[in-house]
C-alpha cells in the first residue's frame, strides 16, 4: 500500500477530471453563441474551477501526513466484487446467501448458529423486500440459464 | 367559516377504524422503504401506490398520504443508525444523526427526527388549508430568472458546509457538480460527457451514487474497528434511554418551528423539492441558531431543522399540485396519478367543484400525519436494537443491502458498479479529510441552477441584465453578492487594521 | 461447503426445470410458459408507466395471460440501455418493451439505432399535441398568434422533450419568426412557466393542461393534429391555418428482435382484446384524452417505419 501512502493522489485526479471537462467541454460543446452559453460553458467552468482548486489542493497536501490503509480495507471490495460475479453465475440470492454466512463462518469465526441465524435473516428480509413484494427481476443467473 | 366547517366534516369522514388500520398499514410499509437505501421515495410511492386502489377514495387517499410521509421518516432512519441516507433529503439529517447515533443515542436522534418531521408537516399542512391557492400562484413569480438567483445563493452557502478545511471542501463541491453535467444536456437535450458508453448517456445515476458514497465506503472503513466494541454501553440503548428530556425537547422546538415555515415556502417553488427545503433549513439554523457553529458535531437542533425542512416542503408542494395540477416533482406526478384514481381532478377549479373531497384530502393529510408520527415512535425502540448487532456482523448485512439497492434502482448491474466505484472513492474522500455531503448537494443543485441560467438568457435574448430587472432576482442577487463580498471586505478592513502606523 | 452448493444445486436444477421455455403448441400456437417481463424505459409514475400498468391490470382481469407479468423500469442512459437488452433478449416471447415516439426517436437519433432492432407489436393509442397561451396574452386565436410570428414578433414558446421539440422545430421551420424554446423536463414545469408568465406559448397535450383549459386559465389556439380536438381543446389546426404540421405521436409495444412469429402473434392478439375492452376505453383512453388506435404487428410496423424516416431525415 506503499503507493497510496500521499494524500496528493486524489486532489490529482481531480485536477486530471477538471482538464478533461475543460478541453471537452470547449472542443465538443461549445462555450457561448450569440448571447447563449452552450454545452459546454458551464461544464468548463466547473473543470477549470475544479483544476484550480484541485492545485491548490495538491500544494496543500503535501504537508499533511499521509492516514493509514490497511490490507483488510481491500476485503469488503473483493467480496462484494466476488458476490455480483457469483450473483451472474448462480443467481442474486444463492450468491447472498453464500457470501453473508462464508463471510460470517469463515472470515469473522462466527459459530454455525449465528452465522446460519443472521444469514437467515438477512436473506429473508431482502428476499421479502425485493423480489416477493417489489418484484424486482434479478437475474437468474448463467448456470440457472444453462440447466 | 364554511372551510372549516368543510374540514371537520372531512375529519368526520377520515376517523374511522378502517381508515387508522389502513393508514397504519400504509405508515408502516412506508417506513420500511424508506428506510431500504436504493428505493427512493419516486419509486417507494409509485410502487405501492396499486395497493391503495383496493379501497374506497377516503380510505386510499388517507393510505397513499401516510406512505408519502412515512417514506420521508424511513429515509431519515437509515441516515441516522447506518449513515446510508434512505433519500435526498436525508443526507441532511445524517449531518447530525449519525453522530448522534455514534454517541450511544440513536434514540434521541429517531425520536428528534419523528417529532420535527410531524412539526414540519404539520405547518406545512395549516400553510396549506389557509393559504394553498395563494400560496400556488406566490410560487409562479419563481421562473429561470428567480430561480437561478436562488440556486446561486444555495450553491454559494454550501461553503457553510464545507468544514475545517475549505480547499477540500470545494474540491469535492466542484466534483458533485462535474458529476452532475453527465448525461442530458437539459436544455439541448442531447447527452454530454457520454464517452460514447450508453450507459453514461444519462450520466452517473443517484441513488447507487448515495448508496455507494455513504453505505459501501462504511463497510470499508468499519474494517479498521470491527474488532472494537462501539464507543458506548449498548446497554443503555433502552426506550428510556431514548427520551429527549425536556430541555432538549425545548431546543428542538425553535429549529422546528422555524424550518416548518421555511421548508413549506421552498417546496412551492417549482423544482426546488424537499433536499433544498432541508438543505436551506439546516443552513438557517447553522446561521441563526443559538449553537449554530456546533451543528455537525450530533445536534439536536440540526436534526431538527433538516427534518422539519424536509417535510414541510413536502406539504408545500402539494399547494400547487392541488391548486394547479401541476406536480413539483416525480414523486408529485405519481400522487397526481394517484389522486386522478380516485376522480380528484386537481386545478384551479378544485376547490370550487369538489369542495368536499378536497377537504377530506386535506383532513386526510392531518390523519395520516398524526398516524405516521404514532406508527413512527412505536418503531423506535426495535430499530435502536439494530445498533447493537456487533460491527463484524453489520459488514456482509450492509454490503449485502448496499448492492441490492444499488441494482434495484434502475434493475441493473450498472447501478452496482457504479455503488462499488462510488464507494471506493467515497472512501478514499473520508480517509483524506474530503467531507461526502456538499458533493450530494452540488449534484443535487447544480443541474436546475445551470438550466435555469441558460434559460433565463434564452427569454432575455443573452442579456445578463435580467438578473438585475425581475425583483425577487435582484433581492437575491444583492442578497448573494452581500454574503460573497462580506468576508472579502472584513479581510480587507481586518488587513488596514493590522497594518502598523 | 461441497455440501451447500450441492443442495444448492440441486433446488436451483428443480426450479429451472419447472420454468422451462415457451409453449408451441402442435397447432403452432403459442403461450407464455414462465413470468414475462414487460420492460418500461420511462420512471414509474410517468405516462409510459401508466399505459403499462393500464394493460397489465387489463390483461390480468379478463385473464388473458396465464403467466404473471412483471414490469421492469430500467432508466438507464435514457432507456437506451433497457432499449438494447429488449432487443438482444433471447426468452422467446417473454420479453415486452413499452415504445412510443418517445423512444423511437432518441433510439434512431441518439443511440444509432434502427426499428429492426425490434419487434413491434401493436399500436394501442394516438395522442396529440396542442399550442396554448394565458388568457391574458395579447393575441387569443390562432390566426393572430401566427401572424404575430410572421411579422417577426419575439415570441417565446416552452415545453417538454422529444415529440415537443419536434413539433416546435416544426413551427419555426414552416411559420419561422423570432421565436425562442425552453425545454424542460416535463410538461408540468413548461405549464409553471407559462402561468408565471415567464414564456407566451406552451406545447402541451391534453390530458396534462386539462384542468387549466377547463378553467379558463389557458387558452388553445393551433393543435398539431389532423382533426380539432373536442371540447375544451377546440381549436383549429394547423392545415387549417395553411402550414403543413401534422404531427401524431403513437404509444405501442414492441419485443426483442428475434421473437418466433408464433409468439408475436399471441402478443399482438392480446394487445387487439385489450383494446376492446370496456375498462381500456374508461380508464385509459378517456381519463387521458388519448385516441384509441389498435393496429397489429404487421402493419404496426409500417406504421412505426413511417416515423423512423421522418427522425433519419431529421437528423
Amino acid at each position: 500500500m506503499k503507493r497510496l501512502k500521499t494524500r496528493t493522489i486524489l486532489p490529482a485526479l481531480t485536477a486530471l477530471i477538471g482538464l478533461v471537462w475543460v478541453i471537452v467541454g470547449l472542443t465538443k460543446y461549445g462555450w457561448w453563441v450569440e448571447g447563449r452559453p452552450q454545452s459546454g460553458f458551464f461544464p468548463a467552468i466547473i473543470g477549470g474551477l475544479l483544476l484550480f482548486v484541485s492545485i491548490l489542493a495538491v500544494m496543500s497536501e503535501m504537508k499533511e501526513n499521509p492516514p493509514q490503509f490497511l490490507i483488510t480495507h481491500l476485503y469488503p471490495i473483493l467480496a462484494a466484487v466476488g458476490m455480483v460475479l457469483a450473483a451472474l453465475l448462480i443467481g442474486f440470492f444463492p450468491a447472498l446467501i453464500l457470501y453473508v454466512f462464508g463471510w460470517l463462518k469463515w472470515y469473522e469465526k462466527y459459530n454455525l448458529f449465528t452465522a446460519g441465524l443472521t444469514t437467515g435473516i438477512t436473506t429473508a428480509l431482502m428476499y421479502g423486500v425485493f423480489y416477493v413484494w417489489l418484484r424486482v427481476p434479478f437475474p437468474t443467473g448463467i448456470l440457472v440459464e444453462l440447466l | 367559516m364554511e372551510t372549516v366547517e368543510l374540514l371537520l366534516s372531512g375529519f368526520a369522514t377520515a376517523l374511522t377504524i378502517q381508515n387508522f388500520f389502513a393508514a397504519a398499514f400504509g405508515a408502516f410499509l412506508g417506513i420500511l422503504v424508506g428506510a431500504m437505501p436504493g428505493i427512493g421515495s419516486l419509486a417507494g410511492v409509485a410502487l405501492l401506490l396499486p395497493l391503495t386502489f383496493k379501497f374506497n377514495p377516503t380510505t386510499g387517499i388517507i393510505m397513499l398520504s401516510a406512505l408519502y410521509y412515512s417514506n420521508m421518516y424511513g429515509g431519515s432512519y437509515s441516515s441516522i443508525l447506518l449513515n446510508i441516507p434512505g433519500d435526498t433529503p436525508a443526507v441532511m439529517t445524517g449531518l447530525d444523526g449519525h453522530p448522534l447515533a455514534s454517541q450511544g443515542r440513536p434514540g434521541v436522534a429517531l425520536f428528534t427526527s419523528n417529532i420535527s418531521s410531524f412539526i414540519g408537516g404539520t405547518i406545512g399542512i395549516l400553510i396549506l388549508t389557509i393559504i394553498g391557492p395563494g400560496l400556488a400562484r406566490f410560487g409562479l413569480h419563481f421562473g429561470p430568472v428567480e430561480m437561478t438567483a436562488l440556486m446561486a445563493v444555495a450553491m454559494t452557502s454550501l461553503g457553510w458546509l464545507l468544514g475545517d478545511n475549505p480547499i477540500r471542501g470545494m474540491v469535492a463541491t466542484l466534483i458533485g457538480i462535474l458529476m452532475a453535467t453527465m448525461g442530458f444536456d437539459a436544455v439541448t437535450g442531447l447527452p454530454r460527457f457520454d464517452f460514447g458508453s450508453i450507459y453514461l448517456l444519462s450520466g452517473i445515476p443517484f441513488i447507487p451514487l448515495v448508496v455507494g458514497i455513504f453505505g459501501f465506503s462504511q463497510v470499508i472503513e468499519m474494517m479498521e474497528k470491527r474488532n472494537t466494541a462501539r464507543g458506548f454501553d449498548i446497554d443503555k440503548l433502552t426506550l428510556k434511554d431514548s427520551l429527549l428530556t425536556k430541555a432538549e425537547t425545548l431546543r428542538i422546538l425553535p429549529p422546528a418551528l422555524r424550518s416548518g415555515f421555511l421548508g413549506t415556502l421552498i417546496g412551492v417553488l417549482p423544482g426546488a423539492g424537499a433536499t433544498t427545503g432541508s438543505f436551506l433549513s439546516y443552513l438557517m439554523e447553522k446561521r441563526l441558531g443559538k449553537d449554530g457553529h456546533k451543528l455537525g458535531t450530533g445536534r439536536v437542533e440540526g436534526v431538527a431543522a433538516a427534518e422539519a425542512g424536509n417535510n414541510a416542503a413536502a406539504a408545500g408542494a402539494f399547494a400547487p399540485l392541488l391548486s394547479l395540477g401541476i406536480p413539483g416533482s416525480g414523486t408529485g406526478a405519481v400522487l397526481l396519478g394517484g389522486l386522478l384514481m380516485y376522480g380528484l381532478n386537481p386545478g384551479p377549479r378544485l376547490f370550487q367543484t369538489q369542495p368536499e373531497f378536497t377537504w377530506g384530502i386535506i383532513a386526510s393529510l392531518y390523519v395520516a400525519n398524526i398516524i405516521t408520527l404514532l406508527v413512527a415512535i412505536m418503531i423506535v425502540p426495535f430499530l435502536i436494537k439494530i445498533l447493537k448487532v456487533p460491527v463484524k456482523m453489520m459488514i456482509p448485512i450492509i454490503t449485502t443491502i448496499c448492492i441490492m439497492g444499488s441494482y434495484s434502482a434502475n434493475n441493473s448491474l450498472y447501478g452496482i458498479i457504479i455503488m462499488l466505484i462510488a464507494g471506493i472513492f467515497g472512501f478514499f474522500m473520508k480517509k483524506f479529510g474530503y467531507p461526502i455531503a456538499p458533493l450530494l448537494l452540488a449534484y443535487v443543485l447544480a443541474p436546475t441552477m445551470e438550466k435555469n441560467f441558460r434559460q433565463a438568457l434564452q427569454i432575455s435574448d443573452g442579456s445578463m441584465m435580467i438578473f438585475l430587472q425581475k425583483p425577487i432576482a435582484a433581492v437575491l442577487v444583492g442578497f448573494l453578492l452581500l454574503t460573497v463580498l462580506s468576508p472579502v471586505i472584513r479581510w480587507v478592513i481586518g488587513s488596514i487594521k493590522n497594518q502598523p502606523n | 461447503m461441497k455440501k451447500i452448493m450441492l443442495v444448492l444445486m440441486l433446488v436451483l436444477a428443480v426450479t429451472a426445470y419447472v420454468s422451462a421455455e415457451g409453449q408451441q403448441e402442435s397447432d403452432g400456437s403459442w403461450s407464455p410458459s414462465k413470468t414475462v417481463t414487460w420492460y418500461c424505459t420511462s420512471s414509474p409514475g410517468g405516462g409510459s408507466s401508466i399505459f403499462t400498468q393500464t394493460i397489465i391490470e387489463i390483461i390480468n382481469d379478463e385473464n388473458l395471460v396465464e403467466e404473471d407479468i412483471i414490469i421492469n423500469y430500467k432508466t438507464d442512459g435514457g432507456g437506451a440501455v433497457g432499449r438494447r437488452e429488449v432487443s438482444r433478449a433471447k426468452t422467446n416471447g417473454h420479453t415486452l418493451l413499452t415504445f412510443n415516439n418517445g423512444d423511437l426517436q432518441p433510439l434512431v437519433q441518439v443511440e444509432n439505432g434502427e426499428l429492426d432492432d425490434l419487434t413491434p407489436i401493436a399500436v394501442m393509442a394516438n395522442d396529440g399535441q396542442i399550442l396554448l397561451v394565458r388568457s391574458n396574452y395579447k393575441y387569443q386565436t390562432g390566426e393572430e398568434l401566427v401572424e404575430a410570428m410572421e411579422s417577426g414578433e419575439r415570441i417565446i414558446f416552452g415545453g417538454s422533450k422529444g415529440d415537443d421539440i419536434n413539433f416546435y422545430n416544426k413551427i419555426d421551420e414552416e411559420v419561422g419568426g423570432d421565436t425562442e424554446y425552453l425545454v424542460n423536463d416535463s410538461t408540468g414545469d413548461a405549464l409553471t412557466q407559462i402561468l408565471g408568465e415567464d414564456i407566451d406559448v406552451v406545447i402541451a397535450k391534453p390530458a396534462a393542461s386539462y384542468e387549466l383549459v377547463s378553467s379558463g386559465e389557458l387558452v388553445p389556439v393551433i393543435a398539431a393534429t389532423k382533426d380539432r380536438f373536442d371540447e375544451p381543446f377546440d381549436a383549429p389546426t394547423f392545415k387549417e391555418l395553411g402550414y403543413d404540421i401534422e404531427l401524431t405521436v403513437f404509444r405501442g409495444v414492441a419485443a426483442p428482435k428475434n421473437m418466433p412469429q408464433a409468439a408475436v402473434d399471441f402478443w399482438s392478439d392480446v394487445m387487439g382484446k385489450v383494446s376492446e375492452t370496456d375498462a381500456w376505453q374508461n380508464n385509459y383512453l378517456d381519463k387521458f384524452l388519448l385516441t384509441g388506435r389498435y393496429i397489429p404487428a404487421d402493419e404496426a410496423y409500417d406504421y412505426m417505419k413511417d416515423f423512423e424516416e421522418k427522425y433519419k431525415a431529421n437528423m
